[in-house]
């Protein structure tokens, strides 16, 4: 067995030797060490050629023995011409550094925008760089999620959670990885912010659908962050004081490779501590990376993140008759740690093996004090070890093979006490084990494709799941191609939320028990994309994703009745996406318009989920007011997403065993489920950020304006029955908020 | 330069000078058409029988106090007997002569038809009381730590509630069970003194009009109405915490 898998992985690596030999390498910026993606590698005078891929390797195969001057191009870069010789038969390994061009800074963007159009068989991707995250107007600081909800097919239910549900996907059906790591409950302060620092950040990957068979486990999305690896060449850093929190990243060189430290805190706790506004909240994170390289062939990879939430709050009694004292204690948190080994094996075959433990953890502490001494606690965990290799495979004329395999092992934690007493104790550890192999092959000068299988084994009910993917590309005129995708997909896990909740602050975990079936999609992404003058980009997909064995929270859930937890269910998403973009000049941003319908069949309910906002537009432009101001603009709107109607009212009355009588108090008759909807959502943010050198440090302060003409976006209704008649209230979003801060480089 | 500034400040003057934006606007009233509210309540050790009979509300309407339905005609069946249940005021009603006896396992059926036609149904059965065993009848308990409670199973429960309640200072409690056994936690037992234990069979009707939530779809056993009809049995004790 063990015999047949070496065969298995380096027959075709040898199957490539002969008389002609081979060149390979890796591509950096000469200015900090990062791999450069999409660079051109040509010989001269020959037909020769590839290009370097996401990590900047490239390999030419079938080179004939002979003396070559090797080009590596991109614009954006000054060009570099190398000489070498090739002997038969043999590998020569040949690492650049390329210069940027300072002025042309923009043509790199464009360049590998162009070159990824031109070489990836890919639907419904997005790539955000550092740059337009930070560029865009936001709530005190840049934030990744936040921006991620202005593309199209990505809705978010209201301004105070950043949770993304992405083409009628709920939030748990989003993979959201960093550096490879998957992380469980990326949000700090109850969903307001994403725990991800943009200074860190090198590039956010976002792919809303028809996603290839080496990602796996979730249903709807995958959005992979990437932390800058370190500037190996000279020290730079980073800092930002916002109305949040202050941060900084550092990075620079170690011998033989590089580092990256990055940490930020709220401090509102720390300036009012001691005064009588004393804040009892902070959250901290802090980000780490070192890499080695060993030798040219084997480079290690340790990164880390480590962030918390801390609320801890003395409910003071208001007077003499109350007998309540409450202190709450509640700490909630991320940890990721990672080591990752990169090696070439060959110059064909390219290896990236992880070892990876991600944890989550919420601690709840609830004491009442004074009289009655009760103590409430509630701690809820997941850990993910796991063990992910990924292999890359070159060695095929017109291919890109990519194959791997990954095995976790979790573990789930959830326990409810009350005064010491375990009411609920659940502690599951299941293993989920997964195979993919994928392709992309160059069919012909016009079509590829990419073909791939995932293979998933999960512990529990030992379920076994094959998900085929198949994406299409046709390329009909050089400045535009025709796409497609079809893909199964399917989950083990979920979290415990009903649509009937308007506030989701944090993400309870749990794997899905024998009794219940993989929850399973099927995408089907069909669109095309056109490039126009004027550096513009017009990229238009329609969907349909259906999904079955869809669970949601059974909130009248019968205690006693361990099958009743959860309703099983079915559901679609259709619509049709429109972003058109445009990534380079004064004016930068995009326009993006999607039309979505999801709905769900769920305990015999067929309803619109809360997410179904049928119409969304967003406007997100940068321009270059010259003189080194910038300016910022994002307007959003929404059409009305649904919620359920309270009709009427009425007394529902139980058996009071004290007074031995009936007590009623009064509750709401509902509705249809989510039969009308709120008013149309809409607002308007602005920046305006202006760079000045001072002491040799770079500075940017702005100002960021949040829904500038004060619209009173609808975030929920509620009858108040202490009046009588009973009155209405509407729960606004965000009012006008101005923020400043000042981001600072040296 | 200037007029660059000019430009800026001109912009954002104009962003701002448009935050007026009208006041949220709230909830609107739906076409609602009022039902009928029942509570039907059989309690089988106190013998007694509740039923009142309401209708609900549009949300917005004025919730009054005497909301009662006062002309229902109200029958209760058993395989023997078959009793009128008249009004009393503000929307109970009851077998004056206390003619319906109250039996564990019994089906009761309850038929009411209103004033303009409607009707409604729906059947319970009264389940046995369950017998406490611990803590025993004036048993003293140590305060400040958890009490276990066991009982006898009563014949044809669906779960029981176990219910506390601290006559000193009218502080009460309950949880549920579906077993034999249930758990009372110290901060209940923060006095020392006397309570009173109660733990109730309960049927499925009543059960699920408990767990029924405000504004969600309330779990019915009954046609024609929202509410309950159900019925309970108990079985009490006092004991003391020190």
């Amino acid at each position: 067995m063990k015999n047949s898998i070496y065969l298995f992985l380096f027959v075709p690596v040898f199957l490539c030797a002969g008389t002609d030999g081979t060149i390979n390498g890796f591509v950096r910026d000469a200015a900090n060490g990062e791999s450069i993606p999409y660079v051109n590698v040509t010989i001269k005078n020959t037909l020769l050629g590839a290009a370097t891929g996401n990590l900047g390797y490239y390999v030419i195969n079938h080179v004939p023995p002979g003396e070559y001057t090797l080009v590596y191009s991109m614009m954006g870069f000054a060009k570099v011409e190398d000489t070498l010789r090739v002997h038969a038969g043999a590998a020569v390994k040949h690492d650049v550094l390329l210069k940027a061009n300072v002025i042309e800074m923009e043509s790199i963007v464009k360049t590998a925008e162009r070159e990824r159009f031109e070489r990836e068989v890919e639907v419904s991707t997005n790539t955000l760089s550092a740059r337009q995250l930070n560029s865009l107007p936001m709530l005190a600081e840049a934030d990744v999620f936040r921006t991620l909800r202005l593309l199209p097919g990505v809705v978010s239910r209201n301004d105070f959670s950043s949770q993304l549900y992405v083409r009628g996907g709920s939030p748990d059906q989003n993979l959201v990885l960093l550096d490879g790591v998957t992380v469980y409950n990326p949000f700090h302060l109850l969903g307001l912010f994403s725990m991800f620092n943009t200074d860190a950040i090198k590039e956010v990957e976002f792919m809303t659908g028809g996603f290839p068979a080496e990602y796996g486990g979730r249903l709807s999305s995958v959005l992979s962050i990437t932390n800058n690896e370190g500037n190996s060449k000279e020290f730079q850093g980073k800092a930002n004081i916002s109305m949040l929190s202050a941060k900084t990243t550092l990075q620079g060189p170690i011998p033989r490779g590089s580092y990256l430290i990055s940490a930020r805190r709220t401090y509102f706790d720390q300036i009012f501590k001691g005064t009588k506004y004393d804040f009892p909240y902070y959250f901290y994170d802090f980000q780490g990376k070192v890499n080695f390289n060993l030798n040219e062939n084997h480079r290690l990879t340790l990164s880390g993140f480590y962030g918390d939430d801390k609320l801890n709050y003395e409910l003071q009694p208001n007077n003499e008759d109350e007998e309540f004292q409450v202190n709450i204690d509640w700490l909630w948190g991320n940890r990721t740690t990672s080591l990752k080994w990169r090696w070439l094996m060959h110059p064909n075959l390219f290896s990236e093996v992880l070892l990876t433990r991600s944890k989550f953890k919420l601690d709840l502490n609830l004491d009442l004090v004074s009289t009655n001494a009760a103590a409430l606690a509630i701690l809820n965990g997941i850990r993910d070890y796991s063990v992910d290799a990924n292999f890359n495979y070159f060695g095929l004329k017109g291919h890109g093979v990519k194959f791997g395999a990954k095995l976790s092992r979790l573990d789930f934690v959830y326990s409810f006490s009350i005064d010491r007493t375990q009411l609920f104790d659940y502690h599951t550890k299941p293993s989920l084990a997964a195979f993919y192999l994928q392709d992309q092959w160059q069919l012909s000068e016009k079509l590829s494709t990419k073909i791939g299988v995932r293979l998933e084994n999960y512990s529990l009910g030992k379920r076994m799941t094959f998900s085929p993917r198949l994406g299409l590309k046709y390329q009909l005129l050089p400045n535009l191609a025709l796409k497609g995708s079809v893909g199964l997909y399917h989950q083990f896990m979920t979290t415990a939320a009903s649509d009937n909740q308007n506030f989701n602050f944090i993400d309870l975990w749990f794997p899905l028990t024998e009794q219940y079936r993989p929850l399973s999609a099927m995408h089907y992404v069909a669109g095309f994309e056109w490039w126009l003058p004027w550096d513009l980009i017009l990229t238009n997909e329609f969907y349909y994703k259906s999904m079955n064995n869809l669970l949601e929270l059974n909130e009248n859930g019968d205690f006693a009745d361990p099958n009743d937890d959860y309703f099983i269910g079915d559901g679609y998403a259709a619509g049709f996406e429109t972003l058109l973009k445009k990534s380079v000049g004064r004016f930068s941003g995009w326009l993006g318009y999607s039309y979505a319908v999801t709905k769900r069949h769920i305990n015999n309910i067929t309803y619109y989920p809360k997410h179904d906002r049928r119409h969304n537009l967003n406007v997100v432009l940068n321009y270059d007011l010259g003189r080194d101001w910038k300016f910022g603009f994002v307007f959003t709107y929404g059409s009305g997403t649904p919620y359920t109607p309270v009709l009427g009212k009425y007394a529902n009355y139980t058996w009071d065993f004290h007074y031995n009588e009936a007590n009623y108090e009064i509750y709401n008759r509902i509705g249809a489920k989510n039969s009308v909807r709120y008013p149309a959502y809409h607002r308007m943010d602005v920046s305006i950020r202006k760079k000045f050198e001072l002491l040799g440090v770079v500075n940017y302060p702005y100002l960021q304006i949040v829904n500038v003409y004060n619209r009173k976006n609808v975030l929920l209704y509620f009858w108040d029955h202490d009046a009588n008649p009973s009155k209405s209230v509407s729960v606004p979003m965000f009012p006008l908020l101005p923020t400043i801060g000042i981001d600072f480089e040296f | 330069m200037r007029r660059f500034y000019i430009k800026v400040l001109f912009l954002l003057t104009a962003l701002l000078l448009s935050a007026c934006s009208p006041d949220a606007p709230t909830a609107p009233a739906f076409d609602y058409e009022p039902e009928i509210n029942v509570f039907g309540l059989f309690i089988l050790n106190r013998q007694q029988k509740t039923i009142r009979i309401e209708r609900t509300y549009k949300v917005d309407e004025y919730f009054p106090d005497f909301r009662g339905v006062e002309d229902a005609d109200v029958w209760v069946s058993t395989k023997d007997q078959n009793v009128h249940f008249e009004h009393l005021f503000n929307g109970n009603y009851s077998d004056k002569q206390n003619q319906l006896l109250l039996a564990a396992g019994e089906i009761y059926r309850l038929k009411i038809t209103m004033a303009d036609g409607r009707k409604v149904a729906a059947e319970c059965t009264m389940p046995a009381p369950p017998r406490i065993l611990s803590p025993a009848a004036d048993e003293a308990v140590t305060a400040f730590h958890t009490l276990d409670v066991f009982w006898e199973r009563g014949e044809y429960a669906h779960r029981y509630q176990v219910a506390v309640d601290d006559e000193f200072r009218n502080f009460k409690t309950s949880n549920f069970s579906d077993s034999t056994y249930s758990q009372l936690y110290p901060f209940i037992f923060a006095h020392t003194g006397r309570y009173t234990l109660k733990v109730a069979s309960l049927d499925q009707n009543y059960y699920d009009h408990l767990r029924s939530r405000s504004g969600r779809e309330p779990i019915l056993h009954i046609q024609g109405a929202i509410g309950v009809f159900g019925a309970i049995a108990y079985d009490q004790s006092i004991f003391y915490a020190y």
